[in-house]
């Protein structure tokens, strides 16, 4: 079926759904499909930017060396570690911080666009603000841990905290994504279910228990399930603020990749290594889609 | 007994609001602070929390190591890949919004799809694309990108606000002689105005914050703020403090302001971007 309106127009290029949607089509294939296909072609290639002019077909061979590349192992866990700790404490932080400002009280507007607003800065400023606050030398962290008694901590220096360090700032910028998500949900139960739970004698506690957390479990889960698949590929902080060390304790996989592509110039590798991080995504994207359409349908 | 519980319910409340609203604002004062301090104050120990400002720093930046020129690269890009973007993905989401075509819901998919997967899948390609049209540490090559990873967002959002301009508005148009492209231009873009300042706002917002392309794509002439804080840190992270916190401050400045003076715009384009992406 042609478009409505102008059914009647036989010339290819007059045929305006086509002008309207071509630009579009044609720019998404140069700049994102075609580019992912020679992503995967390169994986099949060996090829050092410096030592070889052009990539070599190597079949299978990059895939086998990851196989023990255990410092590619090292690396997915410590995106994986870092994406299920960040969401977990943000969906916790976010959902909490939304319940607890979602009802009427002087100020909301003021107090919820002041939660929300570190989501929009730029990652890279976000790590080096708080590059500055875990310094040891000038930042305010060591000192105030100290006024408490706590002792000094080399927060970004040490193996065991870099990456808490990291998770930390993260959480600081990202608690506000599942903070509006929730808030939107909350703010579509309609006040006259909560009324009547109240009327009914049900307290505070008992109605978010039983009442709310059931109406916006999914709008939580859809929430924290984006969050992770942005937590996975996580890149800007840690540049900024470790640059995948001390050692390798923060290399995620982003960082590898991209060490290995443009420090190491090993072009046909590092691609082999975004195909497995793009395969690992698109399953948890897979898995993603599914609740979505769960919980539209329960809706 | 149940007023009692509930004031301490409420100040409770006000102490969890009150606790959130010092550890979201306090890292932001910090930076602020810090990029105010001089020299002297930023190396004192204990950290003074209030100073006099001094200006040394954005004095540096400004005169001694022109850094502003870093920052209009990264306004012609943002704003040149989100006008981009808007053209491009505002001219498929009038086809998706208000015709019918064969193919039409697998091609709107296919279109999100390239939203999906993370722009780091491209990087080599695209890095040895620009290099091959010679375009390294061009604007044109960031802003040619950014609107590719903008155009399924663009599409995502307007096809929403275009599909909500009633369809008797163009089709009385049409009947009076207009052409589509005088249909789009004149009756629906007007029409969904809010739609192309949220859509836009956010484009600029990403195009805005991103690193990891800027970082490979960029050396010198159109190197980006991202690139300049994240390559200041790298170089000489622990000599100027407060020449990297007045980095930051400028670099969050344009997302700041749109927060304050934007922010209906902001979170409708966000939450209809996340949800229905």
């Amino acid at each position: 079926m042609a478009n409505s309106t102008h059914s009647g127009s036989t010339s290819f290029l007059r045929n305006p759904t086509l002008l309207f949607l071509l630009p579009m089509v044609l720019y998404l294939i140069l700049w994102r499909a075609l580019p992912l296909l020679y992503t995967v072609f390169l994986s099949l290639n060996d090829w050092n930017l410096v030592r070889r002019p052009s990539p070599t077909f190597a079949g299978l061979e990059n895939y086998a060396r990851l196989l023990s590349d255990t410092r590619f192992h090292d690396s997915l866990w410590i995106s994986f570690f870092f994406m299920v700790v960040a969401t977990g404490i943000q969906t916790v932080l976010g959902t909490g911080l939304a319940l607890a400002t979602d009802r009427g009280f002087r100020g909301k507007s003021f107090v919820q666009g002041s939660l929300l607003f570190p989501m929009f800065l730029t990652p890279v400023a976000v790590g080096s603000i708080w590059y500055i606050l875990f310094q040891p030398s000038i930042g305010p962290i060591n000192h105030l841990m100290g006024l408490v008694g706590l002792p000094s901590v080399i927060w970004l220096g040490s193996a065991s905290t870099a990456l808490w360090a990291i998770i930390i700032a993260d959480t600081w910028q990202w608690t506000p994504f599942i903070y509006l998500l929730v808030l939107s949900a909350l703010q579509g139960i309609p006040e006259t279910v909560v009324e009547a739970a109240q009327i009914d004698g049900a307290s505070g506690y008992v109605i978010i228990r039983r009442m709310i957390l059931p109406l916006i479990s999914g709008t939580i889960l859809v929430a924290a399930l984006l969050r992770a698949m942005e937590a996975f590929r996580v890149f800007p902080k840690i540049y900024v603020m470790t640059g995948g060390g001390p050692g390798r304790a923060t290399e995620a996989s982003s960082i590898l990749i991209y060490k290995t592509a443009f420090r190491f110039f090993e072009m046909g590798y590092s691609s082999a290594m975004t195909i497995i991080m793009l395969v690992l995504l698109m399953t948890a994207y897979g898995f993603y889609l599914r609740v979505v359409r769960k919980v539209s349908v329960e809706y | 007994m149940e007023a009692r519980r509930s004031s301490v319910h409420v100040a409770a409340m006000g102490l969890m609001i009150v606790v959130a609203l010092v550890w979201t604002l306090s890292p932001l004062y910090y930076l602020f602070l810090t990029s105010v301090k001089s020299i002297r104050t930023i190396m004192e120990r204990p950290p003074r929390f209030f100073v006099w400002p001094s200006f040394e720093s954005y004095q540096h930046i400004l005169f001694k190591e022109q850094f502003y020129q870093f920052f209009v690269n990264s306004f012609v890009i943002a704003f040149g890949a989100t006008l981009l973007a808007l053209v491009i993905g505002g001219t498929a989401a009038f086809a998706f919004s208000h015709w019918t075509f064969r193919g039409k819901e697998p091609l709107f998919l296919a279109s999100l799809v390239g939203r999906m997967f993370p722009p780091i899948t491209t990087l080599i390609p695209i890095y040895l694309m620009v290099k091959f049209l010679n375009l390294l540490d061009t604007h044109i090559a960031l802003i040619l990108i950014y609107a590719s990873f903008q155009v399924p967002l663009v599409l995502l959002i307007l096809r929403d606000f275009f599909s909500q301009v009633p369809r008797e508005i163009s089709e009385s148009a049409y009947i009076d002689g207009s052409s589509p492209w005088q249909v789009f231009l004149l009756i629906i873009l007007p029409l969904a105005k809010s739609g192309i300042v949220a859509a836009g706002i956010l484009c600029f917002v990403e195009a805005w914050n991103e690193f990891i392309f800027a970082l490979v794509l960029t050396s010198f002439r159109a190197k980006t703020a991202p690139v300049v804080l994240a390559t200041y840190i790298e170089n000489e992270g622990a000599l100027q403090w407060g020449v990297l916190a007045a980095l930051g401050v400028w670099t969050v400045m344009p997302t700041l302001l749109f927060m304050l003076f934007l922010r209906k715009f902001l979170i409708k384009g966000l939450t209809l971007g996340a949800l229905k992406g």
